[in-house]
Parts: C-alpha cells; structure tokens; sequence
C-alpha cells in the first residue's frame, strides 16, 4: 500500500483491497468468472481453488 | 497503487520525517441534534465563542501550508453551522479532500447538494448497530433510519461514503449482522472502533467492554472482515482496537500486512481543532493535556510549529508496566493514547490489547476495568478507573486458545535493542504476529522466519501459475 494510514473521523474512503485478501479477492473473481463461462472445467481450475483455500486458511488462521 | 491514486491520508516517509499533519480532524461546531452516550466532548450546545466564518478561512489557509491533505469536519454535527459549505468550500479551493463525520440526523439532500456544489468529497456516518441498538446509543428514536437515509442520499450523489461503529456491550454479538446490513446498504469502507469512557461516556461504565471480550470481538472481526472482503466492503479498525497479536495484519492494510499499528500519531502526522480555535493532537484528547493554543492567538501552522518542542519532552516515561516491557513496546507505544488518557494511565498502559489479553490467557488470567470515580461531565472530560487481574472465565480462556494455537511464547521487550521505532516490522508467514525485521526465528511461534516465508511465495506463485493454465486452457 506504500504507506501508513492515520484512523482518525470517518474511515479512509479511497482505499481498495490490496495484499494477500486483495488476491484471494481477485483470484476469487476470476475464478466465478471462469466458472460462469465455461462448460467443461479444466482441471488446473480445482487446483486453484484448493490453493486458494489454503492462503485464506493461512491468513484468517483456519488451517487444520 | 500508484503515488496519485493513493489515499491522501496515507503517510509517506516524508510526512514522518517532516512531522506534516496530513489528516486534520476539525470540530467547527459543538452543537448537537443527538445525544450519544458515548460522545467524548459530550455536544449539544455551542461552544460559548466559536470561530467566525473569517477565522476558520483562516484555520484553511494555515493548514494547507503546513501541508495537510486531508480534512474531516466533525462536531456536534458540522451541518448546523451555517457557514459550513463556505469552509468545504474554502478546503477545496486549496486542493485537500475534504469530508464531515456525521449522525446523519437531519442531513437533507438539499443540504447535500449544497455541500457537492461546495466540493465535498466524503461523507462518514456514524452506525453503531442495527435499528434498536443504535436508536437507544444515539439517544434519538429514528436516528438509524435518517442514519441510512444519509448514507442512501450521499451515494445517489456519487461522494464517498464510510461508515463508523462503535462497538459496545449492546452490539458486541450483533457486528455480523450489521456487516451484512452495510453491504446491503451499499457501504464500501468500514472503520470499527471501541468505546472509550470519555465525557458523557463516563455514564454508561455498563457499555463498556472489558479486555477479554476483545476474544469475542476479534472472533467475530475475523468472520465479519472475510464476509466484508467477499462482498466489496473494506474493513478497517480505529486506533482504538489492536494491537498485534495474529490478526493485526488484518486490520489496518484493507489486506496489505506491510501495513500495522505504529503508535500514536497524535501530534505527528495528524492535528485537531476544537470549534473555539483551540489546537491539540488529536480530536479526541482533551486539549488541557494535549493542547498547543489557540489559532486566535497565533496562526495554526505556528502553535503546530512550536508544539514539537513540547511533545518531544513529554513522552520519556519509563516504568514496568505490562505495555513498556511488551515485546512491540517501542513500536506500539501502548496502542491508542485516547484509551489509556481515558482510563487515567497516565504512563501509557493499555489493557484493551488483545496481544496482551491473549499473553495474561497463557497465565489463565484477564483484566478487569471498574468505574472508582466518573468526575465531572463535560467535553472531553475523564473519570478514574481501576485495572485489576482476575482469573479468566473459562469461556473466553477457550477463545485465546485458539486464537494463540500457534503462539508459543509472549516474549518480552529487549529483542528489538537497536532498532528504529519508525522501521516496519515483518509477519512470520507462519502464525501471522508481526516481528522486528533483524530476527531470523519468530519468537512467537519459533518457526524460522525464512522458511515459512519461502513457502509462502511457493503458494502464490503456484496460484499464479494455476491461473495462467486456466486462462490459456479456456482460451483454446
Ligand atoms: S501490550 Fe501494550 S505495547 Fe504491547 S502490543 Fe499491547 S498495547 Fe502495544
């Protein structure tokens, strides 16, 4: 984000999702894009998802 | 992110080793149409001699060159000035976003519009919990609803809009449905804080939380933050609620863990006003401690000149309290200095930490905060409180299990010797608590730093490459 907010007044009103929720976020997206697009899935498609689950097991701490 | 598209309220290396008050927060009037229980400066009626439309003219000129770039107009509710669009006005001929901070209660499309036509970009509206909640802490029967509507008319003029909770026993089990009820709304930026005793806060002790329901809460945050991500609503805690522990790197960054709790900036990157001209370091201090005179006395950038000097001498305070032999002490600093004023640690001791909830757990003990003395009611003022340990209820013990499942130590101050309080600390991509970026062994998972590090670039290059042979086997 290359820098550092102040949390004073209202919450900052111009920041958008970045780090590694950013890319779950955007990886995510694409995903439910492909999803809706294709017909037939390519494998590579459940790898995905399986990785993405767990960075976002790593980052909200749900790991096993 | 590029420089320009960055949030002006972001701090560059420059603001800090210029002590630039990039975000200015300015109450420009103390009067009120609601009666929060919470409020710090305790509004409703004006202050006896509030500044003339000319002097916070003014107030605008200094401020841009002291080089703030953003500035929050608060009150009371800033809109019953009658003067405020000629401020919002004023702001923006000197290029600083400009946004108000409000109950909602009362804000019109009409007194929108006018304050668009003026340049406003942001509106912040205050929700502290669904319907019934926020009603009975607002005081106001319908402030919810006109609340929503604020919301509701602000994005139908396409200004930014962010909304700010305060969580309190009321809502403390009620934050996922009120995410979900933002979502619903349309919010996209999302600032939580803590209720912080101060002003008429010092009548509602039963409100207040205790230490170890930051389990609860940061249980909760976790889920509801996810949910938020999933549906488009950045979430963001105040300086009221930290600090470190494993889901710091959640809070403050929208997702960016290079982004973390870094002390209090009051005083140094960011001023504060109150509506007589008075000029402190953050707008919710009392200006008796925190003060550096008037703006009618001398111009803004002058008394923000001059107050180096004064705060620098102020905050060599050494003793042995939990929060300066704390392992992040000299970053933190005992997080937010609101609270502990508040409480009436005067040497920066800060039980509303879930770190230090989380290290008093591995000892099967929590804090406790009593009321001994509410004071004398007024802005800003402060009652005396008590912080004793007691053992933790094994409900809440349950939680800081989890949350510390990874942890296997607190360490101590010490580990840091050398380093500069204003270098950012690191994640152990292992247990998520943030270290000093000299260690080479997380002190509190004990798994080496490098490593976990590796196999954390290992993932996201594998979803990186995942999502190239997905692209390229959809495209043929
Ligand atoms: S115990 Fe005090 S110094 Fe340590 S992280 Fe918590 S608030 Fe900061």
């Amino acid at each position: 984000m290359n820098g550092h907010a102040v949390w004073y007044g209202p919450a900052i009103q111009e920041a958008a999702l970045s780090g590694d929720v950013g890319k779950m976020r955007e990886v995510a997206t694409q995903v439910e894009e492909y999803l809706a697009e294709a017909g037939d899935l390519p494998a590579a498609l459940e790898l995905l998802k399986l990785e993405i689950a767990k960075l976002e097991g790593k980052t909200y701490h749900r790991e096993k | 992110m590029t420089v320009s598209d960055r949030p002006k309220r972001f701090r560059t290396p420059e603001d800090y080793a210029l002590k630039r008050p990039v975000h200015a927060v300015w109450e420009i009037t103390l009067s009120c149409n609601l009666r929060c229980v919470h409020c710090g400066s305790a509004a409703g009626e004006p202050r006896k001699s509030e500044l003339s439309t000319d002097e916070c003219l003014q107030v605008v000129e200094s401020l841009a060159q002291l080089g703030t770039r953003e500035i929050t107009l608060i009150g009371g509710e800033s809109y019953l000035r009658r003067d405020w669009t000629d401020i919002v006005a004023a702001i923006k001929r000197r290029g600083m976003y400009c946004a108000i901070q409000t109950g909602g209660y009362g804000l019109t499309g009409k007194l929108l519009d006018r304050a668009v036509d003026a340049g406003l970009d942001g509106v912040g509206v205050s929700i502290d919990g669904l319907e019934d909640v926020h009603d009975a802490f607002r005081g106001v029967p319908g402030s919810f609803r006109a609340a929503a509507r604020a919301v509701q008319e602000s994005r139908a003029r396409n200004l930014r809009v962010s909304v700010n909770t305060t969580v309190t026993q009321a809502s403390l089990h009620k934050i996922e449905p009120l995410a979900k009820q933002l979502v619903d709304m349309g919010v996209t930026h999302w600032q939580v804080g803590l209720m912080v005793p101060m002003g008429r806060g010092t009548r509602s002790e039963e409100l207040l939380l205790q230490p170890s329901d930051l389990l609860t809460l940061f249980d909760s945050l976790v889920n509801v933050f996810e949910f938020c991500a999933q549906n488009g609503l950045v979430m963001h805690c105040g300086n009221s609620l930290g600090y470190f522990g494993p889901f710091e790197h959640l809070w403050r960054g929208a997702g960016d863990d290079q982004v973390h709790w870094r002390g209090c900036s009051a005083g140094e990157t960011v001023i504060a006003l109150e509506s007589d001209g008075t000029v402190k370091s953050c707008p919710s201090l009392n200006a008796d401690d925190h003060g550096f005179g008037s703006s009618r006395d001398a111009p803004v950038d002058v008394l923000w000149k001059n107050s180096r000097v004064a705060e620098a001498a102020g905050t060599a305070d050494e003793d042995t309290s939990f929060c300066r032999t704390c392992y992040y002490s000299s970053v933190c600093d005992g997080g937010c200095t609101w609270v502990t004023d508040s409480l009436g640690q005067k040497s920066k001791d800060n039980p509303y930490c879930h770190y230090r909830v989380l290290a008093l757990a591995s000892e099967g003990l929590s804090e406790e905060i009593s009321l001994v003395d509410g004071g004398v009611e007024g802005p800003f003022s402060m009652g005396e409180f008590s912080v004793k340990r007691v053992p933790i209820e094994p409900s809440k013990a349950v939680i800081a299990e989890r949350h510390s499942a990874k942890l296997k130590a607190f360490p101590q101050a010490g580990a840091q010797a050398g380093i500069d309080a204003g270098d950012s600390l690191v994640t152990c991509k292992n247990c998520y608590c943030y270290v000093y970026p000299t260690e080479n062994t997380c002190p509190h998972c004990e798994n080496g730093l490098d490593a976990a590090q590796k196999e954390h670039d290992t993932l996201l290059l594998r979803i990186d490459e995942l999502m190239n042979e997905v692209r390229e086997a959809l495209d043929t």
